[in-house]
């Protein structure tokens, strides 16, 4: 039978769980609520914080906001960000993020750009046009140039909007939107220009992108950025970089924009932390409005089980009832007076169901030895490895590398970290170990253009880097073509010198990604068995003894091949 | 400039003129009354000028108040949040009974009917007592309807026949050389018997802190303070840490740490644990409050947004 209490975790607030108990966590809603109200009327960006315990209902509380919006205040854009990122590629993550949310369809089959950008361009049409809610195709680029000289839009943006509001070259604009290289072809069908991919630069590119869209959007669609999983940003003990950016990233949001509502959710535990990290007037701006996610008394656990029991439709209404009442008497012996999370209250429940389901009568369950904990994470990663084999593109491998290779190498061998300096322009990672510096430089550039210039100011930037060998690495999949000689001569200059291409194979990054979500998820509380949270410790230890042979082989060639001619 | 343009112009120049009027405006106009108050150059005919505030309202950015008899109203601020923010604001002020909130609330309302003054009332209430954002008074001496207030009853209200009697016994005893504070004494372990005889009791409040005593109360008068000074935002239910208020108060562990579960069993604070116990040092649960359960509390927040009694 279904047990209506077992999904106890949220993950995403595009899709939340359906019951909903409105007097659970009532205060920081409101909040929410009236932050976004707020930056609406006065036209001036905010910032919340929320905290609570892990399974306290952060994320639950952020879909709650994201289905209030959608159904009482249409006219916005709600943008879910987990900051499973490097700290020195935030800015293109978030972008990332943007675009994937900003394509996503609502309930009209329109995505939230087509939304925005149609509303933009409906208050731009004359009176006979808006009562007839039409445009000729044929006005679109006046109108869009119209939209783009009052929002101050770059051409880039426009043409790519053109591209998407016509339905024409459909995969490249959203591949432009996400940040993605751009074969030559592709900028050309677009008609863009081509741009910069310095790694410095890209940073820069996607703040401006994001400022830009929040101009797309104007002064009557606030958009709702939501970042969960801040604790994921920390990539090792005593971290404090990624949470640094972050507050920047908060800071120049709440400055620089005016329609922007920042939500931001972390674990009770982490707030002195997350005090220390960021400079004071971040933490300000990161503050202006907070909220705490309490833990839930026994009037709120009742009303949570019994919200959950009526979703059961296969039980009669008299089962219900006796459920019902064994779920009150046990709550009532089980919740204390500082109270419980709703996913512990949860997790009692389910067990108590299934038992109850399961009837006096019934057949019972044969003897099972409770589940380890290594058995499990050996499943939810086994789980997310297949999950990410199907989703998995060449263009992702610069986002999984960046953000999982620093930590898997530093469990790997503590004495190995990745090195926090600004940015060292084409190299994108330095790792730090024992009197050694090893460089990596993610070449996964579809632009032929773009790699060979990269190439080329790698070659340029050697001696000036006191790197004792370089690592280039490329997906397997992107080959670089027989026309492209010059990227193909600096590759082999490269090599003669300290530089050494390695490409790994998709099975390692889909299991770096797969360890790298699982690690986030623990540090952000989001990684539960049964009622038990659990702690990144725990899945550190069982990392360094179970981590993957491939993986393993795969980072200790990152620094410890040294090539021949370094 | 095509003529298109200058429709378009037009029409967005009127959403901001009516934007910027009804956030001038201290209260709701009819569609006859922003009609009034644009310039002539904008002024249309009412069914056109309802159909454009129906779109805004629709699409946001401004809200239908209720009505006046039969006419809509339109404001930039919606009802609700505006109701309750009057409900907050005058209880604060001093404790209402319901008919007499109704009429304040009726008269920030601007002039709507009784009824539905009525219907948002009680709704508004249940919902806020609800969230302890109000609180019930019963009533005291000769009232005879409840109270609601925006802090929590003070039971030294409730208490004036109590003072009469120990005045009249302090009294009664005085020629036989026991003094008040003697009275009070015997007062004390009296009423303490049954508490420290029942073992629920005795779990609830295991410091002695909860209102038992000037010294307990003292102490909590310390606490709250310094609650207030290390994080201002506490009276809006921000988290504050417990290891800031224990390095700011100097008292024996014991001490604090009977008094912070003292507060979180009389339902003044929430308490919120570590997610992580294992993996702290013993140094770092040296900070924290630990409830003998396996529990060890990192962070507290005051339950309700008054919390007056400080």
């Amino acid at each position: 039978m279904f047990n209506p209490f077992r999904h106890a975790i949220a993950t995403d607030p595009w899709n939340p769980y359906e019951t909903d108990v409105p007097e659970i966590n009532a205060g920081a809603f409101q909040l929410c609520r009236e932050a976004f109200h707020s930056v609406r009327i006065r036209k001036r960006s905010t910032s919340v914080l929320l905290y609570g315990e892990p399974g306290s209902g952060k994320t639950h509380l952020l879909g709650r906001l994201r289905k209030y919006l959608k159904e009482e205040a249409p006219l916005n854009v709600f943008v879910s960000i987990r900051l499973q990122s490097s700290p020195h590629r935030l800015w293109r993550y978030i972008r990332k993020c943007l675009a994937e949310n900003l394509l996503r369809k609502l309930d009209s089959h329109r995505s939230q750009l087509e939304f925005v950008s149609l509303w933009r361009l409906y208050q731009l049409l004359p009176d006979e046009w808006k009562i007839r809610k039409a445009m000729l195709v044929r006005d679109l680029p006046y109108y869009l140039e119209q939209l783009g000289a009052e929002a101050i839009l770059s051409r880039s943006l426009c043409k790519v909007l053109e591209h998407l509001l016509r339905g024409q070259h459909v995969s490249d604009a959203v591949a432009w939107f996400k940040g993605d290289s751009l074969p030559e072809s592709a900028l050309h069908a677009l008609d863009l220009a081509h741009e910069t991919e310095e790694s410095g630069d890209q940073e820069d590119q996607a703040r401006e992108f994001v400022q830009e869209v929040c101009r797309l959007a104007g002064p009557s669609i606030p958009l709702v950025f939501a970042f969960d999983q801040v604790e994921a940003l920390k990539r090792y003990n005593r971290d404090s970089e990624g949470l640094y950016v972050f507050g920047q990233v908060v800071a120049f949001l709440h400055d620089q924009t005016s329609n922007v509502v920042l939500v931001s959710t972390i674990q009770s535990y982490f707030l002195d932390e997350l005090k220390r990290a960021f400079m004071s007037p971040d933490y300000d701006r990161l503050v202006v409005h907070q909220g705490t996610l309490n833990p839930l008394n026994l009037n709120q656990a009742l009303n949570l089980a019994s919200a959950r029991l009526t979703t059961c439709e296969e039980l009669s209404e008299r089962g219900k009832h006796e459920i019902q009442r064994e779920l009150a008497e046990e709550l009532k012996r089980i919740v204390p007076p500082a109270g419980l999370t709703a996913r512990q209250v949860l997790a009692r429940c389910t067990t108590l169901f299934d038992s109850l389901a399961r009837g006096p009568a019934g057949k019972p369950s044969p003897a099972k030895a409770p589940e380890s904990t290594e058995a499990f994470l050996d499943k939810e990663k086994a789980a997310r490895v297949k999950q990410i084999i199907q989703e998995i593109t060449p263009e992702k491998t610069d986002e999984i590398i960046q953000s999982a290779v620093p930590i898997l190498i530093h469990l790997m061998n503590e004495k190995w970290r990745e090195e926090d300096r600004p940015s060292r322009g084409d190299v994108d990672i330095v790792l730090e170990g024992p009197n050694e510096k090893v460089g990596i430089s993610l070449c996964n550039q579809n632009n032929m253009t773009s790699l060979a210039s990269r190439l080329r100011r790698l070659l340029n930037q050697k001696k000036e880097e006191a790197l004792d060998w370089l690592v280039l690495i490329r997906h397997p999949q992107m080959p670089i073509s027989a026309e492209a000689k010059k990227a193909r001569a600096y590759l082999e200059d490269l090599n003669r010198h300290h530089a050494r291409l390695i490409q790994p194979a998709e099975e390692v990054l889909a299991a770096m990604e797969a360890l790298r979500s699982l690690l986030g998820d623990a540090t952000a509380g989001d990684l539960a068995r049964g009622g038990h949270t659990i702690g990144d410790k725990e899945v550190r230890d069982w990392l360094k003894k179970h981590m993957d042979r491939p993986v393993m082989d795969f980072l200790q060639d990152l620094i410890t091949s040294r090539p021949s001619s370094a | 400039m095509t003529v298109k343009g200058t429709k378009s112009l037009a029409l967005k120049e009127t959403f901001a003129v009516i934007g910027k009027i009804l956030q001038d405006s201290r209260e709701p106009l009819s569609v006859s009354g922003i009609n009034d108050k644009l310039p002539f150059s904008l002024r249309m005919d009412r069914r056109k000028l309802t159909e454009l505030l129906h779109e805004q309202v629709r699409l946001g950015t401004m809200y239908e108040w209720l009505p006046k008899g039969s006419q809509k109203r339109y404001w930039t601020q919606s009802v609700e949040p505006y109701a309750r923010a009057k409900i907050i604001g005058s209880l604060s002020e001093r404790p209402h009974t319901r008919g007499q909130l109704q009429d304040a609330l009726k008269r920030s309302l601007f002039g709507c009917s009784e009824s539905r003054v009525a219907a948002l009332s009680a709704k508004l209430l249940s919902a806020l007592l609800k969230e302890r954002l109000l609180f019930k008074h019963p009533p005291q001496g000769r009232q005879k309807a409840p109270r609601i207030a925006a802090a929590p009853p003070d039971p030294s209200l409730y208490l004036g026949k109590v003072e009469k009697e120990f005045r009249g016994v302090c009294k009664k005893l005085e020629g036989a050389g026991i003094s008040p504070a003697q009275v009070l004494e015997s007062l004390n372990r009296i009423l303490r018997l049954p508490a420290e005889k029942s073992p629920s009791s005795q779990k609830a409040s295991p410091s002695g802190l909860g209102g038992r005593g000037p010294e307990a109360a003292e102490l909590e008068r310390t606490i709250l303070d310094k609650i207030f000074q290390i994080e201002p935002a506490s009276r809006q239910m921000a988290l504050v840490s417990i290891r800031e208020l224990r390095s700011s108060l100097d008292l024996p562990k014991n001490v604090f740490d009977e008094a912070i579960l003292d507060l979180s069993h009389r339902g003044k604070i929430f308490l919120h644990r570590h997610a992580f116990p294992a993996e702290m040092t013993r140094e770092e649960q040296e900070h924290t409050v630990s409830d003998g359960h396996g529990n060890y509390y990192m962070g507290l927040v005051l339950r309700s947004k008054g919390f007056q009694d400080v």
